[in-house]
């Protein structure tokens, strides 16, 4: 269900609010690109930041 | 409560060589993967989830089968589990749907899946499996310890008279059972894992239909007596030995 693994960082659970749409599509992207839930969501954060000119710490 | 019941998940080398494997058990394909690599399939009680080892990110080795459930409403499996002591109960979502988590008595992770309507990725195949053959993963525990108040929390009862080397634990309205075994000496039927269990089945069909069936997909079954009654032994295609067990006399 998943590509390999990314990171053998320590994950922390993360819970947010989000319209339920958007949690739908979010979920159907990730079985789209065959990755997990917390993966996409991982990429698409780090990428936010990044294009912020912030770094994930 | 809805019922919980239980789902055993084995990471395999081959989904379709377990597939058509736990066929000839009796069991058959509910919901598969439209990208491959998982599948699930349904007993008479019961059922068993395949994944593909290459694709597992949580460290799956072929042949490697953790003790699972699935149920429909994790709310209420969790305050039940809570309320008992288990401990880091936690649900979050997954990408198929949501997923409860928490630790067993041993120290390893145990989840029930929730049951999602929207089958998207997914394949819904009409399901019927032969009702004689039910799931019993067994779990090498001592059988009197905490790990029978750990399934009973999960809301499964004791079946049989207490035994101080074998206990059988089933989901209520006919979902599963899971075994307690003693640990012994001799190595372990099992590939280490978290939650590792023993895939086991049990099902009221002559055992020795069962392995003529087997034998004549060229398989290696073999039927036994055991003091504790009739058992059938069969290496399943990822190399693993497969239990076929006489229905236990409930108590």
């Amino acid at each position: 269900m998943s590509a390999a693994d990314q990171t053998k960082m320590p994950k922390a659970q993360f819970n947010v609010y989000l319209p339920p749409d958007l949690v739908k599509s979010i979920k159907h992207c990730a079985i789209d690109e065959g990755t997990s839930l917390s993966e996409l969501v991982e990429r698409a954060l780090s990428h936010y930041l990044t294009s912020q000119g912030k770094e994930a710490r | 409560m809805s019922p919980i019941v239980v789902s055993p998940l084995r990471f395999t080398a081959d989904i379709d060589a377990m597939r058509r494997f736990l066929e000839l058990l009796g069991l058959r394909s509910r919901i598969e993967s439209e990208s491959g690599g998982w599948l699930d399939m349904v007993a008479g009680a019961g059922m068993v989830a395949l994944h593909s080892a290459a694709t597992s990110d949580s460290g799956g080795k072929a042949g490697e089968t953790r003790l699972c459930f699935e149920a429909e409403d994790l709310s209420t499996v969790a305050a039940r589990l809570l309320e008992r002591g288990v401990r880091d109960v936690a649900i979050h979502d997954e990408a198929y749907g949501r997923s409860l988590t928490c630790t067993d008595p041993i120290g390893d992770p145990v989840s029930v899946n929730g049951r999602s309507d929207d089958l998207y990725g997914y394949r819904l195949h009409q399901a019927t499996p032969d009702e004689r053959c039910k799931v019993m993963p067994v779990r090498f525990t001592e059988p009197q310890g905490p790990y029978a108040s750990f399934l009973e929390a999960l809301s499964l009862t004791r079946q049989g008279e207490p035994n101080d080397d074998y206990l059988v634990y089933a989901g209520s309205g006919d979902t599963g059972k899971v075994g307690l075994h003693q640990v012994y000496a001799d190595e372990l039927p099992i590939v280490p894992g978290p939650a590792a269990v023993h895939l086991t089945f049990e099902t009221t069909e002559p055992l020795d239909e069962v392995a003529e069936r087997l034998q004549g997909h060229g398989f290696d079954a073999t039927v036994t007596r055991e003091d504790f009654g009739s058992m059938l032994s069969v290496t399943d295609p990822d190399g693993r030995e497969c239990q076929v067990h006489e229905p236990v006399a409930a108590g």
